[in-house]
């Protein structure tokens, strides 16, 4: 008999948000876009799902979406059990403690007039207290991102760039949280001081059991830190696998487009004419193609692309595509 | 578009509506402002100022004098408390003078921040520009009354380059308009060019600093190019804007002191002397003209904004 | 054409402000031939962009001391009059920004604003000037020229206007293109198709391009010749191949040691390089890289000049005192070239 897997830390289930869309000088309003689009996926505790995908393809609407800094219009999300779409602001409270944000700015997430242990002190649970008690964690908080208890009296204008985004996962690891949504959490940082970043994130991970939702435009950092990956293109996912899976063997066009893009600092990969790159752009979601929103840069793109937006479906191996006519498929 | 405007209209006229109610009940309740003890004038007796009040309908609840002022107003038939006379008409006589003043003076002032405005910021800290900036501080904080008085005491009345206040309607003498105008217009000027000059250099600094003014220099164009092409042409937006509605001030019979001060006969010293006889019809006349520019002009220069800032128009 | 289309030699860039003088570029010194493409590549506050703007004299103002030659085409331009300047932008040296969209005159129309660069240039009437830059939008893979000509750069994406800039770039058809950062601000897909048009416009045109990246992938897809900057100075420069296959100092070690990669299966820990790149200016006696290094030794208290590597060609050269056979046990960690960690020097 086959044990049955516990029921996942978060549950995104057919989310859609939209947006109203103005269309010219006076207002008119002329429809809504559909920033993301039927999304579902799960994210188990201890895991780190990477969603990736370029500007424009929802994935920060997404990110704030799982916090509920923004409200879904279609769809639920369930957090531990709960729907948090349905939930007001109040009953919300104690569950936002559980999910945690990092965002992508280190210079404007943090506030500029508090000093940092405060910014680290604020976040921590109620029950704390602001006593000696509070001063211990945050000390200790801030030893575990890798920083001087001592700095806690400074302000964060006397950072750098990487030392301040520890200090943004300090703050969100105060909170005790099981999950922590990171949106491009380093993708304003150095080459150098990312690896520090990113192996932090892990080193945390492996100690505390955190799940991590990691949202970002560069493919070799997501698959980097992720155990499994969504790859999203106006709005929709168009393909989800196990991290390795997917860069050795993509089954979307558009993913196998994008990792033929990443530059790779290896000379096998030189640029040439003869490489195939995948031409034209993505525009935005108020000006994409009918049926698949990709077939307009698709080599593979056929009749039935044009009339039919393909749905996600599952595959063995812990896989999904979005595709009618997915790469490696028997006959394609 | 079309939309826009019509909007746009109809806060206006709210505006319009706003304005008039406000105006109307503050002089209500000021001091002295009973207009029966005026219009009958010292030493009435009882029953005089009784006929007056009933005449005039000072006895009518407050809305229904604020309604038969409207319409008095709107069939032109309205006239003042003190000398029973319409005050459309006076409004009419003296708008020749108060026209002038605003066009010519706007233009003056206009082109003399631009100059002193550009100068100031090629080199900045240099003399000139500190020289330019004490220069606009006095002009802007000595008041427009002194200056005028000044100018004419000293180029009016000590030496007679210039005469000593009136006003010629451009009809009967082209010269003799000019003559009587000169000093008004850079009276009045001189502070605006003060304060907008030195709005203008630091727009003009903000935009040196932005990247496509970089791109400009990085294409190979003549310093003159770069200066009239690109960078003007953006940091004089915030001028246009502030030129709306100061020059809709002033024709809006804003220019009180000036125009009493050369006795010019125009609109804002009619209003100054009306405020003065606490005479409520051409106070209400004037304020309503007054902002019938007032809102004109800034929908105008909004959508002279939309124009020349496309990024705008996205939001308008 | 003889000798290199551009030469830097120990270019030395200071910022004086309240407090005091800020040395944004310490000692640089480069060579590009036409046709080539060669990538300088650092982190944020190793002097790149400067070096760059200072190339097209972007950076001349009361408060900035330059010091020593830039030469194209043999002609002296750190001193040359602003008339000789304004002849070489365009015609001779264009630069295309980071920030596409910035970058262009956000009241004005596109198509007008590369005409502008074309007639500040040469005496063609408005039909010909139109007719060049719509020639020159279709070359970079504009879509529909014709019309977007009308365009205003906020309603265009990021990569197209991009290619209005690299258009613009070329409307005069200069010999040097240099390329600041160009494509860190678009989509990755974007990236590719931009980067294949920089260059095609080495190998079919003979242009040279300087390309300005902190990305050692693009650096690898792209460059022929790579200048690695650190604090100001260039630390080592190189081909491409000897960059990657036979780097010398530990900066690099370490610069491509913490890039995750997609070629090659996923380590636990990246390996990184301990602290922070240096704000520009901070430069202490001895070493710039020293407090970073764990390879450092005592002779490193003394800086290091910029020598070439023994036995290999001409440009190819090194600041750094370890020996080359130092250098080629000291790189290996994991059978992997990085920087190893402190505590972990053999």
């Amino acid at each position: 008999m086959t044990p049955v897997a516990p029921p996942p830390l978060l549950s995104v289930e057919h989310v859609g948000v939209e947006f109203p869309v103005r269309s010219s000088v006076v207002g008119r309003s002329s429809g809504t876009v559909r920033a993301v689009d039927d999304v579902s996926f799960t994210v188990a505790d201890g895991e780190t799902v990477g969603i990736v995908g370029e500007s424009g393809c929802g994935k920060t609407t997404l990110s704030r979406c799982i916090v509920r800094l923004l409200k879904p219009q279609r769809g639920a999300i369930t957090f531990h059990g709960r729907d948090i779409t349905k939930l007001s602001d109040r009953a919300l409270r104690p569950i936002r403690r559980q999910m945690q944000m990092v965002f992508q700015n280190p210079y404007a997430s943090l506030n500029p007039h508090r000093r940092v242990g405060g910014i680290i002190a604020g976040a921590l649970p109620k029950r704390i207290g602001s006593g000696q008690e509070a001063d211990d964690r945050v000390a200790g908080l801030l030893e575990k991102v890798g920083l001087k208890p001592e700095m806690a009296d400074r302000f964060p204008a006397e950072f750098s760039g990487g030392q301040r985004q520890r200090i943004g996962i300090a703050r969100a690891l105060a909170a005790e949280p099981k999950l922590i949504v990171l949106d491009e959490p380093v993708s304003a940082l150095d080459v150098s001081v990312q690896a520090q970043v990113v192996n932090l994130l892990g080193e945390l991970q492996e100690e505390l059991g955190l799940a991590y939702v990691f949202v970002a435009h560069d493919l070799s950092v997501v698959r980097h830190v992720s155990d499994r990956i969504a790859v999203m293109y106006l709005g929709r996912f168009v393909e989800m696998a196990p991290a390795d899976l997917l860069y050795a063997e993509p089954r979307h066009w558009y993913t196998r487009g994008l990792l033929d893009a990443v530059p790779t600092p290896t000379l096998k990969a030189r640029l040439s004419s003869s490489r195939a790159i995948l031409k034209g752009e993505a525009g935005t979601v108020l000006d994409a193609p009918s049926g698949c929103a990709f077939r307009n840069r698709c080599p593979g793109a056929t009749e039935i692309c044009t009339t039919t937006v393909p749905p996600l479906m599952e595959e063995p191996d812990g896989r999904a595509v979005a595709c009618h006519h997915p790469l490696g498929a028997p006959g394609s | 578009m079309a939309r826009y405007i019509a909007r746009r209209l109809v806060s206006s006229l709210v505006v319009l509506f706003l304005v008039s109610v406000f105006t109307f009940l503050i002089f209500q309740v000021i001091p002295n402002g009973s207009p029966a003890l005026r219009i009958a004038g010292r030493g009435a007796s009882p029953a005089t100022l009784a006929a007056v009040v009933k005449e005039w309908g000072f006895n009518q609840p407050i809305y229904v004098q604020y309604a038969d002022m409207m319409e008095k107003i709107f069939t032109g038939s309205v006239v003042s408390y003190s000398g029973n006379i319409n005050v459309l008409g006076q409004l009419r006589a003296g708008l020749p003078a108060t026209v002038s003043l605003a066009v010519g003076a706007s233009v003056i002032w206009l082109s003399g921040a631009i100059v002193i405005g550009v100068i100031s910021s090629r080199r900045i800290g240099g003399t000139v520009d500190r020289l330019m900036g004490v220069l606009a501080s006095v002009s802007i904080s000595v008041p427009v009354y002194v200056i005028g008085a000044v100018a004419l005491y000293f180029l009016a009345y000590k030496v007679s380059i210039f005469p000593n206040g009136g006003y010629v309607p451009i009809s009967q003498s082209f010269f003799g308009w000019l003559d009587h105008m000169i000093l008004p217009w850079l009276c009045l000027s001189v502070g605006f060019i003060g304060l907008y000059s030195r709005v203008l250099r630091s727009s003009i600094i903000e935009t040196e600093g932005e990247d496509f003014v970089r791109t400009a220099k990085a294409k190979g164009l003549t310093k003159r190019r770069i200066l009239v092409h690109h960078v003007l042409r953006t940091s004089m937006i915030p001028i246009i804007s502030l030129w709306g509605l100061d020059f809709a001030g002033v024709i809006g019979g804003g220019a009180i002191l000036i125009e009493t001060l050369f006795n010019l006969q125009g609109v804002g010293q009619y209003a100054a002397e009306s405020i003065g006889l606490l005479d409520i019809p051409p106070i209400m006349v004037i304020v309503m003209y007054g902002t019938f520019f007032v809102v004109l002009l800034t929908t105008a220069v909004d959508i002279l904004h939309a124009f020349a800032e496309p990024r705008v128009r996205l939001q308008v | 054409m003889t000798g290199p289309l551009l030469e830097v030699e120990e270019l030395r860039v200071g910022f004086s402000s309240d407090r005091g003088v800020v040395q944004a570029v310490e000692d640089v010194s480069l060579e590009l031939d036409e046709g080539e493409l060669v990538c300088i590549v650092g982190e944020s506050g190793c002097g790149k962009s400067v070096t760059a703007l200072t190339i097209m004299g972007l950076t001349r103002s009361p408060t900035t001391r330059i010091e020593g030659s830039v030469r194209y085409e043999g002609s002296e331009l750190l001193d040359a009059p602003e008339s000789q300047l304004r002849a070489v932008r365009g015609p001779g040296i264009a630069i295309v920004f980071q920030e596409p969209v910035t970058s262009l005159n956000p009241v004005q129309r596109v198509g007008p604003q590369i005409a502008e660069q074309i007639r500040a240039h040469t005496t063609l009437d408005k039909a010909e000037t139109r007719q060049q830059v719509i020639e020159s939008m279709r070359r970079l893979g504009i879509p529909q020229p014709e019309q977007r000509w009308y365009a205003y750069p906020h309603e265009l994406s990021g990569g197209m206007c991009q290619r209005v800039m690299i258009a613009m770039a070329m409307s005069c058809s200069p010999r040097l293109l240099i390329a600041d950062e160009c494509t860190t601000a678009l989509d990755v897909t974007i990236q590719a198709q931009i980067l294949l048009q920089l260059r095609s416009l080495c190998d079919d045109h003979g242009i040279g391009v300087l390309l300005i990246t902190h990305d050692l992938g693009v650096v690898a897809e792209v460059a022929d010749r790579v200048v690695v900057l650190y604090n100001g100075r260039v630390v080592e420069q190189g081909t491409v191949r000897s960059i990657f296959e036979d780097p010398q100092h530990p900066y690099t070690w370490g610069l491509l040691g913490s890039m995750p990669r997609l070629d090659r299966p996923r380590r636990e820990q990246l390996l990184t390089i301990p602290g922070a790149p240096p704000e520009p200016g901070t430069a202490g006696g001895g070493c710039s890289f020293l407090a970073r290094c764990p390879h450092a030794f005592d002779r490193c208290l003394e800086e290091p000049p910029l020598a070439p590597v023994p036995g290999a060609s001409a440009r190819e050269s090194a600041r750094c005192w370890l020996t080359p056979d130092e250098r080629r046990h000291l790189r290996m960690v994991g059978g992997d070239i990085g920087l190893a960690p402190a505590g972990d020097v053999g």
